[in-house]
């Protein structure tokens, strides 16, 4: 299991009251496939989402993610594979028994009923409650959400902070293994969206339910799972911890779409026990760790590194274990805690951070010395065609 | 709103310009003017003249007469029935379809939205004849009926309530699926599926969900077939019987064969009131400008 997810068993571990070990089902999904008329949505998919995992589908736009979503809640039959919870089929299961909490993106509180009856709703449907033991969960699932006192008010009256945490105690109240979530904070403001993801990510620590969460922000999805899934054009690209896709990469676009990243084009010289030489733009070899897909000597790669690991210098000198290439600056934008520094390495631009004291003396047109950690590179396949990194 | 809204054309002229800054509504008004003439022609003068003429030649006598006259009592009353009557008939045929049209792929929609507005443009009268074509004593229907035998003798379907009902609900049934359907179309689907995710079955999520936030529109599909069925005239004369008469066949008769103008001045003032009040009654307790002005939260 990856490291995020054995810190996160560990903290839940910690607290006192920690989820059943039942808590959540796990989700396989088997060769999935859906189509919108000659539009492919979700083609041959395989994924398995671990009972109690918080998952995150990542992907830009027409990935993909929403449908599957919707393959999962049942909203939407697959044209071919597989949905099993727990190793049971679920494909002759209507939606209203798979037992599923679900956060819309835009909420879909219903507009005629209070908060309480909005919260309610799940509990009348699914479990026949004593209007005591009802009237109690109801608040027990809004004060996991931190909101109560608004039982009275209709979404209408709320702002949008608090209909997205209706909603949340909505999908949480009666208890489902396996709560869906369709990019829940993406109509909120930043500062609202980072206090709720922790809030989120607290909540599924106490509650030990499968999450499954949509979102096309690649900073929501690090910071919220145990395991992202990266899809594109329908597939799903990458599987892997949020360390894991964040610092090794499958391939260029993977490496884009999780922040920024350094692509440098460069050719395959040699292979050596661990290692690439790689020839960049400059002329200069460069060493590159051997992982993943494997590279013939002469193919095109792109050598990929973070702009925290580039290290900048005005000397040659410098220590440790480092890759080193020369760059002249073209860009120096002040961050506030840092500097954004451009660089060129031949043509193609190497952008990084530079702390307030690294960045002294930095100017544009001035020469300089890149480095960084062989370890934090990565040689990815040069995509057929043009590449703009 | 006028005046806020008056800048964004720009002023030709500073004359123009002048004169709409003096006067901020004489714009909209030049534009309303012909509107408002023919309005003030063809429709205040007219009524106007009909409540002066109620009163003017004996008081309050006209109205003594309808309110105490049996006769004119069953027909308000055999009036309201035949409202009533249409108005639920179109709601309970109308709902279904209005619903189908949501669920609609866009290209079906257009389809079935056509077939609904045909009848539409087609005449009353035209549509009231060929309903006795239909189910008159040597009728279609009737003629089906005595032939396959199902029974020896033909069935009373025309110049009875039925036929009367049948007729003016299938006139008004457009209108209501549009009235319901520009409600519906405005519900949010997610929604049902929200309710559906959290263990509603279908049926229950329609229950809850779907029909309540429906039924403005529901309403104000009352209201406008109510109004509407109030003042029908060609369709029950064609398709009723004499104990069908509605209040609209006695004003015609008042007016035009006992020519006691006062008399049928006072029976129409008395439905406008009827339909005034009922609007305004309806606006109270149903927020009608909701309703009418886009609202389905």
């Amino acid at each position: 299991m990856s490291v995020a997810a054995l810190s996160a068993a560990d903290d839940a571990a910690r607290t006192s009251d920690a989820p059943r070990p039942d808590a959540g089902v796990e989700v396989r999904l088997e060769r999935l496939s859906k189509s919108f008329g000659s539009v492919t949505a979700v083609d041959n998919v395989n994924l398995t989402i671990p009972a109690g995992a918080f998952v995150t589908l990542l992907g830009p736009s027409g990935s993909g993610k929403t449908t599957t979503l919707n393959l999962i809640a049942g909203f939407l039959a697959p044209d071919a594979g597989n949905i099993a919870f727990d190793g049971r089929p679920v494909a002759s299961v209507p939606p209203h028994r798979r037992n599923i909490g679900m956060v819309f993106q835009s909420y879909a509180l219903f507009p005629h009923m209070t908060v309480f009856d909005n919260v309610a709703y799940p509990l009348r449907m699914r479990n026949r409650l004593a209007r005591e033991a009802l009237t109690i969960r109801v608040g027990e699932s809004l004060e996991l959400v931190g909101l109560t006192k608004l039982e009275a008010r209709y979404p209408r009256q709320l702002s949008g902070g608090q209909q997205q945490r209706v909603a949340m105690a909505r999908a949480l109240v009666s208890r489902p293994r396996l709560l869906l979530m369709d990019e829940p904070l993406g109509a909120l403001d930043k500062k609202l969206r980072e206090r709720l993801q922790g809030e989120i990510k607290d909540i599924h620590r106490r509650i030990g339910s499968t999450f499954v969460y949509v979102t096309h922000d690649q900073t929501e999805a690090l910071t919220m799972s145990d395991l992202v899934v990266v899809m594109r054009d329908s597939r799903i690209v990458q599987v892997g911890s949020p360390r894991s896709v964040y610092e090794a990469p499958v391939d260029a676009f993977v490496a884009d779409f999780l922040g920024g990243a350094n692509l440098l084009p460069g050719e395959v010289m040699a292979n050596e026990r661990d290692a690439y030489a790689v020839r960049i733009a400059n002329g200069r070899m460069i060493s590159v760790p051997q992982t993943g897909a494997s590279h013939a000597p002469g193919s095109k790669v792109l050598v990929f590194i973070r702009p925290e690991d580039v290290k900048i210098s005005h000397s040659e000198e410098m220590v440790g274990n480092v890759v080193t290439t020369a760059a002249v600056v073209r860009e120096v934008l002040f961050l506030g805690e840092s500097f954004k520094v451009t660089a060129m390495v031949g043509p193609h631009p190497v952008v990084l951070r530079a702390p307030r004291v690294q960045a002294e003396g930095i100017e544009i047109g001035g020469h300089v010395m890149l480095a960084w950690p062989p370890e934090r590179s990565r040689a990815l396949a040069a995509p057929t065609g043009s590449v703009s990194p | 709103m006028t005046v806020s809204t008056l800048p964004a054309y720009p002023a030709r002229s500073a004359r123009l310009k002048r004169i709409s800054a003096e006067y901020p509504h004489a714009l909209g008004l030049l534009l309303l003017a012909p509107m408002l003439s023919w309005i003030a022609v063809f429709f205040i003068f007219p009524t106007a003249w009909m409540i002066w003429q109620s009163f003017s030649e004996r008081g309050l006598q006209p109205y003594a007469t309808i309110l105490t006259s049996a006769i004119y009592l069953k027909v308000l009353l055999t009036t309201l029935k035949i409202c009533v009557i249409t108005t639920v008939g179109c709601l309970i045929l109308g709902y279904p379809v209005a619903y189908v049209l949501t669920t609609a792929r866009p290209s079906t929609r257009a389809v079935l939205l056509i077939l609904v507005v045909l009848p539409y443009w087609l005449d009353f009268i035209v549509r009231s004849y060929s309903w006795m074509i239909l189910l008159g004593r040597h009728g279609l229907i009737n003629q089906l009926v005595t032939g396959l035998g199902i029974s020896s003798t033909s069935l009373p379907l025309l110049y009875n309530l039925f036929s009367v009902s049948i007729g003016m609900i299938q006139i008004l049934l457009p209108l209501t699926i549009l009235t319901l359907f520009s409600t519906m179309v405005r519900i949010d689907r997610r929604l049902v599926d929200a309710a559906t995710i959290h263990g509603a079955s279908p049926w229950r999520a329609f229950r809850t969900v779907f029909l309540p936030l429906s039924l403005p529109g529901v309403y104000a599909a009352c209201l406008l077939l109510f109004v509407s069925a109030l003042g029908f005239y060609v369709t029950p004369a064609l398709l009723g019987g004499p104990e069908q008469t509605m209040i609209s066949q006695t004003i015609m008769v008042i007016a035009s064969d006992l020519l006691d103008w006062p008399l049928a001045s006072a029976a129409g003032v008395l439905l406008l009131v009827v339909t005034t009040s009922l609007l305004v009654l309806y606006s109270r307790f149903f927020r009608l400008d909701r309703m009418l002005g886009g609202m389905a939260r």
